[in-house]
């Protein structure tokens, strides 16, 4: 007993010590990205005269500054419309995700998708003055129109490469069964594909809807006072004359606490996607 | 005799069917399926980016000032020549280059250092690698307006850790020198992540014989990862390098957000530079021939990083 137990201990300390030895160290690397998130949401409840003394960590918390920015920002419509923008970039960036991702994988175009990759490399700046001079010229500046065409740039190669990743690992026996038993190739697509590949469609519209959530360079030229996007009431607090600071902390909550919580329910999936474009080529 | 029957109906319902009109489209779309299958997503990229591309070059040989200069006049490559002798022109290049290199750089060291601890089992880890991944898919333009409280010179928390370590506080945005380094700083805090999962990726697709012979022969930890890791890693390294070079050099949301390219300028990158002439000074004109410019530009970055992938690496 003794000697069994001389012979188990030292291993076991070592391997307590470097359980914990990990975990310290995990800590110290995922504290400065937790500690950042933890910052906004702590501060958004904040009174401001306490940002002066930024020792100051133990106070009552407020929510007096949440109603402060409904009330006097402009980012609740442009949730709205950020919503509709970013609800429709989606579903059409899905749908041209997914049968070009289907045709590339199935009838081997690399060709196509080299090329659509290469859109994904042209500088949002570059396409912007072009879009804002024909957007000026047909009159889509300031509709969600324009600002939804513009995000499409975001999507659709984005979504043709996610979808490309999913749609490989679908194995084509399944069809190649379907048309012996007299299905068309479009029947097969339909039955069988379609419903194959709706865990990877969710994945990817989440990913395609979070990338044109966030984005806010083409809302910022080509929205105005009626149509423009969340990110955009955002930047409007980077001025430190617009709203006091604990505004400033609310209204970055308001935009990012949303996005934790999908990606928390669909990390797994996420992770490969987020890499899209990396690995997978 | 019954089921004879059966499949002779079976056999006239096909040629019926055959012969209808929803089944000639699915046979048509059969036949055509990689071609109509793409046309949505090559009008709209047609549309939306060869389109718009024609236009810019268009633009770039013309004088249009949306107010000064409203009828355009082609000038030839005068767009092109022109911002050669403006120094702020000079500087945002400079700038550019400076921010991707040393974002990229300290966002690789890191990466590989988190991609090497999350590359073992341990408790916890997909907690810790989901708080990891939070950056990532976080509102730049959110954590621009977190970052620019730390910066504050009087009171944001940055200096008050300086102080309370006996140091003197850093004028963090409102320098011109310390400016591109806060910028920097945030550029490594939010783009980490994306290189720790492509590098994670790579590590967990390595095979270990190699690790195991390494370590009969007694290598240490550093020669195995200098020796066995890295080389094995050179994939995986050279397109996370290549995917953030390209995005790092697009940067534009913290920059405007935090320093607006200021002070005098002084973290001023192309993007935003050509968005101030476009959309501030509304030179079209010369914005058009910049973003052509800082297009190309972002092409040779990309393709001086394959053209290294492909080189042999000696270790």
């Amino acid at each position: 007993m003794v000697l069994l137990l001389k012979r188990l201990l030292p291993r076991r300390m070592h391997e307590i010590a470097e359980t914990i030895a990990t975990q310290i160290v995990m800590i110290a690397v995922v504290a400065p990205f937790f500690f950042i998130f933890f910052y906004m949401f702590w501060n958004s409840l904040k009174p401001d005269y306490l940002f002066f003394e930024p020792g100051t960590w133990i106070f009552e918390p407020l929510w007096s500054n949440y109603t402060e920015v409904f009330e006097y920002s402009d980012l609740i419509p442009n949730i709205v419309n950020s919503l509709i923008i970013s609800t429709a970039a989606t579903f059409i960036g899905l749908v041209c995700g997914l049968l070009t991702a289907y045709t590339v994988a199935r009838y081997n175009l690399r060709k196509l998708a080299m090329a659509i990759l290469v859109t994904r490399m042209i500088p949002y700046i570059t396409a912007l003055v072009p879009f804002w001079i024909v957007y000026k010229h047909v009159g889509l500046l300031n509709t969600h129109a324009g600002i939804i065409l513009a995000h499409l740039v975001i999507t659709i190669p984005f979504g043709v490469w996610i979808m490309m990743g999913f749609i490989e690992d679908i194995p084509k026996d399944l069809e190649e069964a379907a048309w012996i038993d007299g299905a068309s190739k479009t029947q097969a697509f339909l039955r069988i594909v379609l419903p194959l590949s709706t865990p990877g469609m969710v994945a990817t519209a989440i990913l395609c809807f979070i990338f044109s959530w966030n984005n806010f360079q083409l809302a910022l030229v080509l929205g105005g006072f009626d149509v423009s996007t969340a990110p955009v009431s955002v930047f409007k607090y980077a001025d430190p004359e617009a709203g006091g600071s604990g505004q400033m902390m609310a209204a970055a909550t308001l935009v990012t606490l949303p996005v934790f919580f999908i990606v928390l329910l669909i990390q797994k999936q996420l992770t490969a996607g987020l890499t899209v474009g990396g690995v997978k080529q | 005799m019954a089921v004879t029957q059966k499949v002779l109906a079976s056999g006239l319902d096909d040629r019926r069917a055959r012969e209808s009109l929803g089944w000639r489209v699915l046979e048509w779309l059969d036949l055509h399926m990689p071609i109509v299958f793409n046309i949505p997503t090559v009008i709209f990229l047609f549309g939306l980016v060869a389109v718009p591309i024609a236009l810019v070059i268009g633009t770039s040989f013309t004088d249009w000032q949306l107010v000064t200069k409203p009828d355009p006049d082609f000038v030839g490559f005068d767009n092109y020549v022109k911002p050669w002798g403006d120094e702020r022109w000079l500087g945002a290049i400079w700038h550019t280059f400076a921010y991707a290199l040393f974002s990229v750089g300290g966002q690789f060291v890191l990466g590989l250092a988190t991609a090497m601890l999350f590359n073992r089992s341990f408790a916890g880890k997909a907690f810790y690698r989901s708080v990891w991944m939070m950056p990532m898919v976080a509102m730049s333009v959110a954590i621009s307006l977190v970052w620019i409280l730390f910066f504050d010179n009087a009171y944001g928390i940055l200096n008050f850790g300086l102080e309370a370590l006996g140091l003197s506080g850093i004028e963090w945005i409102t320098s011109p020198e310390w400016a591109l380094v806060s910028l920097i700083i945030v550029g490594i805090w939010h783009h980490t992540p994306f290189m720790t999962l492509i590098l994670l990726a790579g590590l967990q697709s390595l095979p270990q014989d190699p690790f195991e012979a390494a370590r009969i022969d007694g290598a240490s930890r550093w020669q195995m990862l200098v020796h066995i890791t890295l080389p094995l890693l050179k994939t995986h390294i050279m397109v996370a390098l290549i995917l953030r070079s390209i995005f790092g050099v697009k940067e534009f949301d913290t920059i405007l957000a935090i320093t607006e390219g200021g002070p005098r300028y002084a973290s001023e990158t192309m993007n935003l530079n050509i968005y101030f002439n476009a959309f501030e000074y509304q030179y079209m004109g010369e914005a058009a021939a910049k973003g052509v410019f800082f297009f190309l530009f972002i092409l040779c970055v990309q393709s001086i990083l394959v053209k290294l992938r492909k080189r042999k690496w000696s270790y």
